[in-house]
């Protein structure tokens, strides 16, 4: 009876720790998944600010010969995978396009600095 | 009173300041032939029609040996061909010119104040041609910039003519060009300015900044680097692609624009095109 006891004993704690190791499990997968659906959404938000950000700089006249052929190249980086660096991409996207925007403010306000000064 | 005088010295401030965006085309004109007048003293203002080699006595000699040969030749006589072969309903390149299209370059680019807009040669020749039916061609190369390599050479010598006329649109369409003359673009952040007009003369890498006076007297031109005759538009974007700003389209209102204000910088410097450049 004692040892039916113990027996008895031992299966419990060998099914609570199977129990804990699934829970674990399950909520380490769940925490994956997450991460990955926050990231694409990262990743999708990157990618709308870069190209509304290129858009407008090109509305400008100012877009820069760089920027849309990066802008293929961080797409089929992400087609192909490597989300890491095509977010770094994307991010230069959207850098280089909002220098290009803010080159396009500077020049507006400024562009007389070149006119020819005759003393 | 002394509210009176600060009102009065804020106005006179705001006046000077905005000066130069509201500065007359002739004006500019003469301040940008000062500026190089004392920068180069020892050239005159014919020199500038033969740009970077009116500034160096090497280069000069070099350039004056191709053009004993010069390799434009044959596309001014196909663009002479193609000026006078008919359109499909019998009419010509020559019924859309004054004085059949032949000495005329130096009027263009003209503003036409019933359409508002700048028109250059390129321009009017493909207007021609869908007015008579024709598809238009392709503009920067090939059969249009033979054509007005053509038209451009019975025009040698004439002196360049550009009219602003008294018209607002006009005016806006020059200072539209003249602003963009002097933006800076591209990730090098350089305008056409930086280098033809600020260091107009000096050298980048192995070649000698050309200055803006007189850029536009020898286009379309022979450039060794296209091989072929090419338009001053396709320079344009050939510059704006050198410090990596996106170009415009060729003929678009932007370097229409453009060429209107570069063009009547160069008023009264004879014309010598089709010419040959490096």
């Amino acid at each position: 009876m004692t040892r039916n006891k113990l027996q008895l004993l031992l299966l419990l704690v060998a099914s609570l720790a199977m129990l804990t190791a699934c829970i674990d499990s399950s909520l380490a997968n769940e925490s994956t998944t997450s991460k990955e659906n926050e990231q694409a959404l990262d990743i999708d938000t990157l990618i709308e600010q870069a190209e509304q950000a290129l858009a407008e700089a090109g509305r400008l006249g100012f877009e820069w010969s760089v920027t849309s052929p990066l802008l293929e190249v961080a797409h089929a980086t992400y087609k192909a995978g490597n989300h890491e660096q095509a977010t770094a991409l994307f991010n230069e996207v959207r850098l280089q396009s909002l220098l290009a925007i803010e080159q396009a403010r500077y020049a507006d306000e400024n562009w007389q600095m070149l006119v020819p000064v005759i003393d | 009173m002394k509210g009176l005088t600060c009102l009065s010295a804020m106005l006179v401030g705001s006046l000077l300041i905005s000066a130069p965006a509201i500065a007359d085309p002739q004006s500019d004109s003469d301040d940008v032939r000062a500026f190089f007048q004392k920068r180069f003293s020892n050239i005159t203002l014919e020199d500038y029609a033969d740009g970077a080699y009116a500034l160096n006595e090497n280069a000069r000699m070099q350039w004056e040996e191709i053009e004993e040969f010069p390799p434009y030749e044959d596309a001014v006589d196909e663009g002479m061909v193609l000026f006078e072969t008919p359109f499909a309903n019998g009419k010509s390149y020559a019924s859309c010119f004054p004085n059949g299209g032949i000495g005329i370059k130096q009027d263009y680019p003209k503003y036409d104040i019933e359409t508002q807009q700048v028109i250059t040669v390129e321009f009017a020749i493909n207007q021609c041609r869908t007015s008579n039916g024709e598809t238009a061609l392709p503009y920067g190369q090939g059969e249009l910039a033979y054509v007005s390599a053509y038209m451009a050479s019975t025009s040698r010598e004439n002196l360049i003519n550009v009219v602003i006329p008294d018209d607002d649109g006009a005016l806006a369409a020059y200072e539209a060009g003249k602003k963009m003359f002097y933006e800076r673009k591209g990730q090098l952040n350089l305008a056409c300015a930086t280098c033809h007009i600020s260091i107009a003369g000096g050298q980048l890498r192995a070649e000698i900044t050309s200055p803006a006076l007189g850029h536009t007297t020898h286009f379309p031109a022979f450039r060794f680097g296209w091989d072929d005759i090419g338009t001053l538009q396709k320079r344009y974007a050939g510059c704006n692609k050198q410090v990596r700003a996106k170009p415009f389209a060729l003929q678009s209102e932007e370097y229409r624009n453009l060429e209107y204000f570069h063009t009547f910088m160069a008023n009264g410097l004879p014309l010598n095109g089709p010419g040959s450049r490096k």
